[in-house]
């Protein structure tokens, strides 16, 4: 079943412009293309499907924002503390959230949940922490 | 001006507070708006609303029938999603087409609005675990994404949650936490609290009891503040 995009923008703006719906109806054609490329010309062994999140070792909580983690050993995920769910939480949570949440936690608490895992950087961001 | 209601998980409030920001534009703002029931798994705004049966958003790409539009009260009327979610239910869908569509909506919206003397302002209610390209697409054309979550948001429910919220969180123009209960009440920047369920659950019921509650109309005013200011 497919819809009628072009008319039904038409419909919609009560105009028959060939250019309502030009960048959608793009679209179309953007993803015929992708999937035309898609299909190779021959069969090919199927590669092997990439792990998900759940199943990489010692999966990080946060994918973008931990982007800049360093490769030290993590505690896999049936062995996080509170330090690793608190540092995800505040990882994950929107900046502004994060801040505030940060304000209420006394320092001392953060420091020892940064001292959990071995990282130069870390180490650095720990010394500023407690200069 | 066009405001997206989303949410990763299903049963956070999404419809609830769609009902009440729009309520409290039209009734206590004086700013016109239209709903659109686009949440094409159930309809539900469009039941609470008691729109009658008939085209709704879909219509238009589907059978090339004009949608009917009801009228909720002065100033505030709904585009029903009657239609979509039957079509959700009847056919196979890819959901590309039903993405291109809204899009198609948030395209033709100001000409529809303004040939049919409707509010040119619009609030979608949506259908949980939008995609994020889709997502990404309607953020380039302008529309403002209010993201609705639970404690869910909060908690660890697991690595995959985490990262999933991580990414909604970051189109988001706005984080709405629902029904929170702990910490997090007093951190995330717009939360609603639990209020007692009205006996009729007719839209308008259910918004007026979100918004008597003084926390929440302080949300929701902020929210309309930020996403949906007075032209």
């Amino acid at each position: 079943m497919r819809l009628d995009i072009r008319k039904g923008i038409q419909l919609l703006t009560g105009r028959a412009d060939p250019e309502a719906g030009r960048k959608i109806a793009d679209l179309d054609a953007g993803e015929q293309a992708a999937s035309a490329a898609s299909q190779p010309a021959a069969p090919q062994p199927a590669a092997p499907p990439a792990p998900s999140s759940a199943l990489r070792p010692a999966a990080p909580a946060l994918a973008a924002s931990q982007a800049d983690a360093s490769d030290a050993p993590r505690p896999a995920a049936s062995e996080a503390d509170w330090g690793e769910l608190l540092v995800r939480l505040l990882a994950s949570a929107p900046e502004d959230v994060a801040q505030k949440l940060v304000g209420c936690l006394d320092r001392e608490v953060i420091a020892r949940a940064l001292e959990r895992r071995s990282d130069p950087y870390l180490k650095v961001a720990l010394l500023l922490l407690k200069r | 001006m066009i405001v997206l209601v989303t949410s990763l998980d299903g049963g956070v409030g999404k419809t609830t507070l769609a009902a009440a920001m729009a309520y409290h534009a039209a009734v206590d703002r004086g700013q016109p708006a239209l709903l659109i029931d686009a949440d094409w798994e159930k309809a539900e705004l469009s039941q609470l609303a008691r729109a009658e049966h008939g085209p709704g958003w879909l219509s238009p790409f589907l059978t090339g029938e004009e949608p009917r539009v009801h009228k909720m009260r002065d100033g505030l009327y709904l585009v029903p999603g009657y239609d979509a979610a039957e079509a959700y239910q009847l056919y196979d869908f890819q959901i590309s087409e039903l993405e291109k569509a809204l899009e198609a909506w948030v395209e033709g919206l100001p000409a529809f609005t303004a040939s049919r003397g409707l509010p040119p302002a619009a609030i979608i209610d949506t259908t949980p675990t939008l995609r994020l390209c889709f997502l990404t697409r309607l953020k380039e054309r302008g529309v403002k994404d209010v993201f609705v979550a639970d404690v869910r948001a909060v908690s660890r429910v697991s690595d995959i949650k985490a990262e999933q919220y991580a990414a909604y969180f970051k189109l988001a123009d706005a984080v709405v936490v629902n029904h929170t209960s702990f910490f997090a009440r007093d951190a995330a920047p717009y939360t609603i609290r639990r209020v007692p369920t009205p006996k009729d659950l007719h839209w308008e019921a259910v918004a007026k009891a979100i918004i008597r509650n003084r926390h929440n109309r302080k949300t929701v005013e902020a929210l309309l503040h930020k996403v949906y200011p007075a032209p």
